[in-house]
């Protein structure tokens, strides 16, 4: 098998998918080179970041297919699924060559799984929407921590800088160590490698409390169902919620 | 301080919650600098609670310290327990502090109604102009519409709230002058039907004027009780069906009655599948604003009752068998929609898909599309799927044994006499 590797960055993917036109060697698979586990039978390529391919291939995808196609693209990459480029590679390459419309052609297996995987990260997005909680520090800044099963941090800048213009603040995925910071202008995305200072702001307990106090009381007993809220919020998410989850 | 705060959190939001609109939809409002938040048009949940519904908005009440006594509210006079009341500079600051913490998408202020519905209502929106107005807050507000409240207040309250709801209670007047005597549905139509005139007048000022400010962005909505009285589900959604259309209301909430309040002989002391019935009535619902149905298609003066086995969607195909089954690969989107199981995202991807050639049973499998329900009445590509014979009776059977909702239902009826014994010893 022909086995691109790029450097899972989306300007590596996009590189990728910009070589695969010039090179004679088509690629039968996309993998990121972090995920990729050799085989004997496979004959690699590694195809290095260049900011100028993707930049066409960018350009590219806006002009042909539309703002909407780039964002679904955008979408489906950030599941970080393991097959997730080969997907998009071929569903990219398709609507190249016949219209941005194949995208609804869900009788074709790699166009469903390029939709799965891309509703899967959708709505995992609105979730974190209502999900994410900020705590207020000393000095300020609203700071929440996430670990969310896909990449969600490059989906959630619009929406709280929009909500939060006028305040601070960090949302930190843990899982992945970055930051999505907005500073009262614009939002940008950092490692976080060191520990943070996360002293508490003088009434940030009694806020807690008191939410905690109405999330328990805004439920009705006798129609109690742990199952349902269950069904709503899996297990994975409680963990950086602020209010209690209901016991059995 | 904070003890206090946290009783009165405590029994403002214990004395809120039997109110069921929960949506914060409806609204789409830009961020702005010095402004605190934005609203975004199908809503935002931010939790769900040990019930399983969803917490979008701080739902609370201003008071619980209520004049009247409705027969089913946990708030009326003659209830016994402690009497409350937020300063208005509290609440403000819960929601504010809520709000930025993404805790919440907006705030729900409801109240019991003390002294007068007119103080009342003034208290309420004493509160919202705070926010709006002192803390620069751009996120959502539904505000509770007190029935009896000024022209004048209604107005003032639609300049800073994105929704405003008037319950409607009970589904009808009969049912109101026994369960709620101080209440009448006039007083609740007359408002309602005010705040629609307003709400469009708006829309078409909004167009021409770039100085018009928005009216109730958000619309109305609308909530009743069932359960607790003996309306029948044809009435409730013939009065549901007029409500979306001469009222233009965005949601009609169903609230079933479940026995909170004892020892009144006028309420039930059991009912029969309260939450399953509350559950078809939604679903009856939806059939009305998406699905293209009449209250009439679905019910009549003689089949008066939703199916509790069954939803009112197959329900209703099974009493017109002769338009089924339908071939998936030609029929129109509004067909499509008619068939039990398929909705509108299921339609909507078949319409997509089949454009770029024929679709198998196995495409729709794999693409989502549930067949549970389906298979007994589509074709696709000219063949039948359903494995037993096209026949109500049989489909009946077969989609009740497998429905695990349907298995719930206590069949041993108990007759109407049994649950309303004073009811219809003084009315029948």
């Amino acid at each position: 098998m022909i086995v691109y590797l790029f450097d899972g960055s989306f300007e590596g993917f996009l590189s990728a998918f910009y070589d695969s036109y010039y090179k004679d060697h088509k690629p039968d698979v996309i993998y990121d080179e972090r995920d990729y586990q050799p085989r004997l039978t496979d004959q690699i390529f590694r195809i290095l970041s260049d900011s100028e391919k993707s930049k066409r291939v960018h350009k590219g995808i806006f002009d042909k297919l539309g703002h909407e196609f780039y964002s679904q693209i955008i979408q489906t990459f950030l599941s970080e699924d393991l097959e997730g480029p080969t997907c998009i590679f071929y569903v990219l390459r398709k609507a190249f060559k016949e219209g941005s419309e194949i995208i609804f052609d869900l009788r074709d297996p790699q166009i469903l799984k390029f939709k799965k995987l891309r509703t899967a990260v959708v709505r995992e997005n609105h979730l974190m929407l209502g999900l994410v909680r900020f705590v207020v520090l000393k000095s300020d800044i609203y700071y929440a921590e996430i670990e969310p099963t896909y990449n969600q941090l490059p989906l959630l800048g619009d929406h709280f800088s929009q909500r939060m213009m006028n305040q601070r603040w960090v949302i930190h995925d843990l899982k992945r160590q970055m930051g999505l910071f907005y500073d009262k202008s614009a939002w940008y995305i950092q490692p976080i490698e060191r520990t943070l200072n996360l002293e508490l702001s003088e009434d940030e307990k009694m806020y807690q409390s008191l939410w905690k106090t109405f999330h328990k009381h805004v439920a009705i007993e006798s129609r109690k169902s742990v199952k349902r809220q269950q069904a709503f919020i899996p297990n994975k998410y409680w963990k950086h919620l602020i209010e209690e989850k209901a016991k059995k | 301080m904070n003890d206090i705060i946290t009783e009165k959190l405590m029994l403002l939001t214990e004395g809120a919650k039997y109110d069921v609109s929960c949506s914060s939809s409806g609204s789409q409002r830009k961020g702005q600098k010095g402004l605190v938040g934005d609203t975004k048009l199908p809503g935002i949940c931010h939790s769900w609670a040990a019930d399983g519904r969803c917490v979008s908005l701080l739902k609370v009440l201003l008071s619980n310290a209520c004049i009247y006594n409705c027969a089913y509210c946990v708030n009326r006079a003659s209830a016994d327990f402690k009497r409350v009341s937020f300063e208005p500079k509290e609440l403000v600051a819960i929601t504010m502090n809520f709000y930025k913490r993404n805790y919440i998408e907006g705030l729900f202020i409801s109240s019991a109604v003390f002294k007068s519905p007119q103080h009342t209502m003034e208290q309420m929106i004493e509160v919202i102009k705070r926010l709006r107005i002192d803390e620069g807050y751009n996120g959502y507000i539904h505000l509770k519409g007190i029935p009896g409240a000024d022209q004048r207040q209604l107005d003032e309250a639609g300049k800073y709230a994105d929704r405003i709801s008037i319950n409607l209670e009970l589904p009808t007047e009969k049912s109101l002058r026994l369960l709620a005597p101080e209440k009448k549905q006039e007083t609740m139509f007359l408002p309602m039907n005010y705040l629609k005139q307003k709400h469009q007048e708006n829309k078409k000022d909004l167009k021409k004027y770039s100085f018009a400010k928005p009216f109730m962005p958000a619309g109305q909505t609308t909530q009743m009780m069932i359960g607790a009285s003996r309306d029948s589900d044809y009435s409730i959604l013939r009065l549901s069906e007029a409500m979306y259309g001469n009222m233009a209301m965005k949601r009609v909430y169903y609230s079933a009655y479940v026995p909170v309040v004892e020892n009144n002989s006028l309420l039930p002391s059991t009912v029969q599948s309260p939450l399953l019935r509350e559950h078809r009535l939604y679903q009856a619902d939806w059939l009305l604003r998406f699905y293209g149905f009449k209250a009439g298609d679905i019910l009549s003066d003689q089949h008066n009752q939703l199916d509790l086995e069954m939803d009112p969607k197959c329900h209703w195909a099974l009493r017109h068998m002769d338009l089924f089954p339908i071939e998936i690969n030609k029929a129109s989107f509004e067909w499509l929609i008619r068939i039990p199981g398929i909705g509108h995202t299921s339609a909507q991807k078949i319409c997509q898909a089949r454009r770029f050639g024929p679709l198998t049973y196995e495409n729709l499998k794999k693409m989502g599309v549930v067949l549970k329900r389906a298979q007994y009445f589509i074709l696709v590509g000219g063949k039948y799927y359903g494995q037993i014979d096209c026949q109500p009776d049989l489909i009946r059977n077969q989609i009740i044994r497998v429905d695990p909702k349907a298995k719930n239902i206590n069949l041993n009826q108990i007759t109407l006499d049994q649950i309303y014994p004073k009811l219809f010893g003084g009315l029948s």
